[in-house]
């Protein structure tokens, strides 16, 4: 989970790094009088909003009214915003970079340290990459003098401050380890005119796999935007019931496939192909570990929940455990009740899936769905494949059929 | 021949008394593995379909050789049970837990390179050398069907596309030496510049296919791997078939990592930087996944 500004700075606070002091502003109500130079900062998930307007020097409560209310909840670089932050106004000597992540070539920490930090990092790494000095770590060794060390080599620092600095990097890496972080950056950590070093700006990503652990809990966010109401509903899906996974990845698109998809590596290879083939998906969701019948039946009902469909897309690899027969009756039951006329193109292999072919083939005949069945002998990308050719065949007699002519002679032909 | 596992393989599994560990025994004595001990701690002296339980692994060693471990610990405990295996000598680990934390997993793999343990996974299906032996769930129940014994190597980093890539080549005559699930963590144990080399030394492998993803940089450090050997005089010998997911993926939203990423990372990860830096390296790419069966098949009777 990716922190804002604030919630890192917490992080911070907690391993006694100096940060900036600031004020959490939710609503202007939240605004205190005041009259100096302060910063509002926009609370964001993406990086570069000081380069998009989204960080302004204010003089006084009025001017951060007007600020605030600019950006409070409303949208800023595609997110949604309901903080900003009223920081204390810092006075820059120098700006340094410190950050720490996982490098997965080397499956190790590296530290990454610059005393010439600030927005333009990134281009200083192409330029002058000498002004970069980066430390791979020995995970169970910790972060050791001799890293210190290296990291400090060459140091313009006073002596005073680089003492600071080293002692600020030695909390970075207890943040790193404590927390759980998969990176933590504080860009700038700054030099203040009294020598002091401050983090004026905090990133932190915590691993979502030691959430067990973590000390901190933060409010959930899946993408940068709102969560639609389709998306929540199917968050819910596993909520009371630990049965299997459906519904838990789940993200509204603006095509007219409908999608179940099993398993996450095959999700990606199957929409691939549909969208090589020329398909538009209306969604991505999957089901996985076997799940019960009503949870896969409570996930169709929200992936078919939706106007403008041209076909619905059951697929995953051959499944180890999971009972084919009694999920794909989950899908079925919306069907029949439903009743759609567009094609339906299942490929699932696995557990029962002789008893499933049956189950489908006779709701076919007796309801008229347009279901087409397949196991392992078709591929995987082969029927995302045939699920786009029978969607183009489906929209294409939809539209001769809306086509007041066509309609009229259909109409000839059933009269007759 | 194969790489990894074969029929003399002695495996030992951790967290045998869990259900998921059970049931991956019982189709590992099923596919003809060895499987010489499990352990579980304090449940010593039972047994699980015949196999004798132990508390510890060097309890399990002073009976017999251990050449591998399977790891089904739960994720919180597998940092434990992974540093008990470095610790105890045994020189191949397969981490099936998903879900660990990337620090337990760091914390290993520094080990596990001290004491030159390899370890493949964590979030690994298994290792299967078909018609030999199999580790973890991978071709379990019904998913069997997929494989068939022969000589290309499959490398994936999905589980379940293992399997796929499996029947994909399957379909196409093509049978498996050896197929290696490798996981898609953040940090990852042994990955495709580790194990091509494998490939290469097996006789009875003629060609390897891989699955990657987006994400990481384990293709990028293969054609890294595949131009040193190049500029050494000495090319990889045998063809190697790529398909790389996460085209569509790369369409969805996702949240920036900051600097740091960019600063290490560049521009590895995508899918367009893994699919350049490979066919740079002289491997071919399948476009669509079903076409790696054809690919592999041109590539082999060259």
């Amino acid at each position: 989970m990716k922190l804002k500004e604030f919630e890192s700075k917490e992080l911070f606070r907690r391993v006694d790094i100096p940060v900036s002091k600031g004020i959490l502003i939710k609503s202007k109500d939240d605004i205190p009088p005041f009259r100096e130079e302060r910063l509002l900062k926009v609370q964001t998930l993406a990086g570069g909003r000081g380069k998009a307007g989204g960080v302004c020097l204010v003089r006084d409560a009025g001017e951060a009214e007007k600020f605030a209310a600019r950006f409070l909840h409303s949208t800023f670089m595609s997110e949604q915003i309901s903080e900003v932050l009223l920081d204390e106004k810092i006075e820059i000597k120098q700006e340094l970079y410190l950050g720490i992540l996982f490098d997965t070539s080397k499956r190790t920490p590296v530290f990454i340290y610059s005393e010439s930090g600030g927005a333009n990092i990134e281009e200083l790494k192409q330029k002058n990459p000498e002004k970069i000095k980066l430390r791979e770590l020995v995970y169970h060794a910790g972060l050791t003098e001799g890293d210190l060390d290296f990291l400090l080599s060459g140091s313009v620092l006073s002596q005073n401050v680089l003492k600071k600095v080293r002692e600020v990097m030695k909390k970075a890496y207890l943040c790193f380890t404590r927390f759980d972080c998969t990176m933590m950056e504080i860009n700038p950590l700054v030099v203040t005119t009294a020598s002091d070093v401050v983090a004026v700006d905090a990133v932190a990503v915590l691993d979502d796999d030691a959430k067990f652990r973590w000390e901190m809990h933060f409010p959930e966010r899946t993408h940068n935007r709102p969560v639609t109401p389709r998306e929540a509903a199917a968050h819910l899906i596993d909520k009371d019931d630990y049965r299997g996974v459906a519904g838990k990845t789940f993200i509204d698109l603006d095509g007219d496939i409908a999608i179940l998809t099993s398993g996450g590596g095959a999700s990606m290879t199957l929409l691939d192909a549909l969208v090589d083939y020329g398909g538009k998906p209306a969604n991505f969701t999957e089901y996985s570990g076997n799940p019960p019948m009503e949870k896969v039946e409570k996930l169709t009902r929200i992936v078919l929940g939706r106007k403008g469909l041209s076909g619905l897309l059951v697929a995953g690899v051959i499944a180890n455990f999971t009972n084919i027969a009694e999920t794909l009756r989950g899908v079925l039951n919306v069907l029949i009740e439903l009743k759609p006329d567009f094609p339906i193109v299942i490929r699932r292999a696995g557990p029962h899936d002789d008893e499933a072919r049956a189950m489908l083939m006779e709701a076919k005949e007796k309801y008229g769905l347009n279901i087409h069945y397949y196991d392992e002998k078709i591929l995987l990308t082969q029927a995302a494949k045939i699920m786009v050719e029978l969607s183009e065949k489906y929209k294409m007699l939809n539209t001769r059929r809306a086509d007041p002519i066509v309609k009229k002679n259909i109409r000839k032909t059933m009269v007759n | 021949m194969a790489i990894l596992i074969d029929k003399k393989t002695r495996f030992l599994i951790q967290g045998i008394t869990g259900k998921q560990g059970e049931q991956a025994c019982q189709e590992m004595l099923a596919a003809g593995s060895l499987v010489v001990a499990g352990v579980t701690p304090g449940k010593g002296g039972m047994e699980v379909l015949g196999v004798p339980v132990y508390n510890t692994i060097v309890e399990a060693q002073k009976k017999q050789r251990v050449d591998c471990s399977i790891i089904f610990v739960p994720p919180k405990l597998a940092k434990v049970a992974i540093v008990e295996a470095i610790e105890a000598g045994v020189p191949l680990i397969n981490v099936v837990t998903e879900n660990i934390p990337v620090h337990d997993m760091a914390y290993c793999f520094s080990l596990a390179r001290e004491k030159k343990v390899m370890i493949v996974g964590a979030t690994s299906a298994g290792i299967y050398s078909v018609g030999k032996a199999k580790c973890g769930p991978i071709g379990s129940g019904k998913a069997k069907i997929a494989f068939t014994p022969g000589s290309i190597g499959v490398i994936s980093r999905s589980g379940g596309m293992s399997c796929e890539t499996s029947l994909v080549l399957s379909q196409a005559g093509l049978g498996q030496s050896t197929v290696v699930s490798i996981g898609s963590d953040i940090l990852m144990g042994a990955a495709f510049a580790e194990l091509v080399p494998l490939f290469e030394k097996d006789p009875e492998t003629k060609g390897i296919v891989l699955f990657g993803e987006i994400g990481g940089s384990s293709e990028e450090d293969l054609a890294k791997y595949l131009l040193e050997r190049r500029k050494k005089g000495k090319p990889f010998s045998k063809p190697i078939v790529a398909f790389i997911s996460g085209r569509f993926a790369s369409s969805l939203p996702a949240v920036s990592l900051g600097h740091a990423g960019a600063i290490i990372e560049g521009t590895k990860g995508t899918r367009d930087a893994k699919v350049n830096a490979l066919r740079g390296a002289g491997v071919v790419i399948a476009e669509v996944h079903h076409d790696i069966g054809r690919l592999i098949k041109e590539a082999i009777s060259k």
